[in-house]
């Protein structure tokens, strides 16, 4: 644990008082200006830092604490990269060597979505992305995002007790709003025409306050709980990051099986409504009849006629 | 460099590379020229150039049709991105040198995003398919020549 680990679990440890920085020195064994640099990077990290002279230092925010050595126990076979704060772990995940790896992280200064969209990925959140070598073959591989969202919803439900709906393809929507983002990243070989590896990058607004979300945010994103205040007392993100971890790794052992598909239509956000369908340039209005065994979305529109969607220039809005 | 045609190549590919122009055109009765600038920090290269006159030196174009072509195909139905962003540079363009590894584009298929990477050197000859729009299995991408 680097200084500004240990700085930050001090601080966040007790937050009511004022830490001197002779004490926070004393605490961490290290020189003053040490504890001065470590509350730099914090701050340079997103933190909120209060500083008064001749009282000391104290946390403002809330910051999301997981335990690296519980981490480290639910998930012996995940080589594991933690941060507090990291530009993306997407980004992070696909420079990695490893053949297994997690990168968590509480904050995200530069979180993206898909095409490069920003992903905004405040304190409070949990931005994960995971890195596993492919193992099945590339007519499953379009299947990853949906059995993701899948995974990630079932482990919200059993460690939060909190039901999400999936908007298709891989938005999890809870109370009718958006509260997590899953953006996938494969790499293909040109001669092999084989996937080499994956990376599934789950961003979930877990304690987020709501009234922080924003401009266009305000009314299309959400968060599980109101902030670091409504989280049970009992509720523990180490349990849940391992969680999602395992039940996504399960789903993708068994990928060819399709088995999650049924929770994948039971949880669907759009089937059975009235979707508006943007597809390029073309926009129309139809039903969502189905979702097929390839996870594409069945649409009727007012002729009776059935589209498949699958690729990604379709963008479904659901009708109010 | 007295009049054009009988200007200096060499001399012309110098100022080009000291300019701030990513573009320039020259035609006349007996030679056009033109040359482009792929991506800001990358060197300037012919593009086209047909030349008539001895005084001239010419550059060897950049596809040579009688050496190999190889013909780059979608390993998946999906949508054919040549940008990682919508406001970013493409990956790779004509005439771009890819190393081993490089990503070409990126093939979206159910919000999966598939980096295409090339497992050996090659240069971009030509693009084969449109930006955005659906690409089907086997369908031809990019003719590159091998390094």
């Amino acid at each position: 644990m680097n200084h500004a680990q240990t700085l930050l679990k001090i601080l966040s440890a007790n937050r009511s008082c004022y830490h001197s920085g002779q004490q926070l020195a004393g605490e961490m064994g290290v020189s003053r200006t040490a504890v001065w640099k470590a509350m730099e990077t914090l701050r340079n990290q997103g933190h909120s830092i209060e500083g008064i002279p001749n009282r000391g230092y104290r946390l403002l925010t809330s910051t999301l604490l997981y335990s690296k050595e519980r981490l480290e126990s639910l998930l012996p076979s995940w080589e594991l990269h933690l941060f507090d704060s990291i530009d993306s772990t997407n980004r992070y995940a696909k420079s990695l060597e490893s053949k297994k790896a997690l990168v968590l992280a509480c904050h995200q200064s530069e979180g993206r979505g898909r095409l490069s969209r920003s992903f905004y990925s405040p304190q409070g959140g949990l931005y994960l992305s995971l890195l596993f070598p492919a193992t099945f073959p590339l007519s499953d591989a379009s299947l990853i995002t949906s059995a993701a969202a899948v995974a990630v919803s079932e482990a919200i439900e059993e460690k939060c007790g909190k039901y999400c709906r999936i908007k298709w393809v891989n938005d999890l929507f809870y109370e009718n709003r958006k509260v997590c983002g899953i953006l996938t990243e494969g790499v293909l070989g040109v001669e092999s025409g084989r996937l080499t590896a994956v990376v599934v990058g789950i961003g979930l607004n877990l304690f987020t306050k709501r009234e922080s979300f924003q401009g266009s945010l305000k009314t299309i994103a959400t968060s599980l709980y109101d902030g670091q205040d409504s989280l049970p007392s009992d509720f523990s993100v180490d349990d849940l990051v391992a969680c999602i971890v395992q039940t996504l790794e399960a789903s993708l052992d068994t990928l060819g099986e399709r088995s999650f598909l049924a929770a994948y239509r039971e949880r669907s956000l759009v089937l059975g409504h009235e979707v508006r369908v943007l597809s390029g340039a073309a926009e129309y209005v139809a039903k969502a009849v189905a979702i097929d065994d390839e996870a594409h979305l069945v649409v009727e529109d007012a002729f009776g006629h059935q589209r498949v969607l699958s690729s990604g220039e379709v963008s479904i809005h659901l009708e109010v | 460099m007295d009049s054009i045609e009988h200007m200096d190549l060499s001399e012309v590919l110098t100022l080009f590379d000291s300019s701030t122009l990513s573009e320039l055109e020259i035609s006349c009765s007996s030679f056009s020229l033109k040359l482009k600038r792929p991506v800001v920090g990358e060197p300037v290269k012919a593009m086209k150039q047909s030349v008539q006159e001895t005084q001239v030196k010419p550059t060897p174009a950049t596809a040579d049709n009688t050496e190999e072509l190889e013909i780059i195909t979608s390993p998946i139905v999906g949508t054919f991105y040549l940008t990682p962003a919508p406001d970013a540079p493409p990956y790779v363009q004509v005439g771009s040198k890819v190393e081993r590894g490089q990503v070409l584009c990126t093939i979206e298929a159910m919000k999966l995003m598939n980096q295409l990477e090339c497992e050996y050197s090659c240069e971009i000859v030509e693009i084969l398919a449109k930006p955005e729009q659906l690409v089907e299995f086997g369908q031809p991408l990019f003719k590159v020549k091998k390094l």
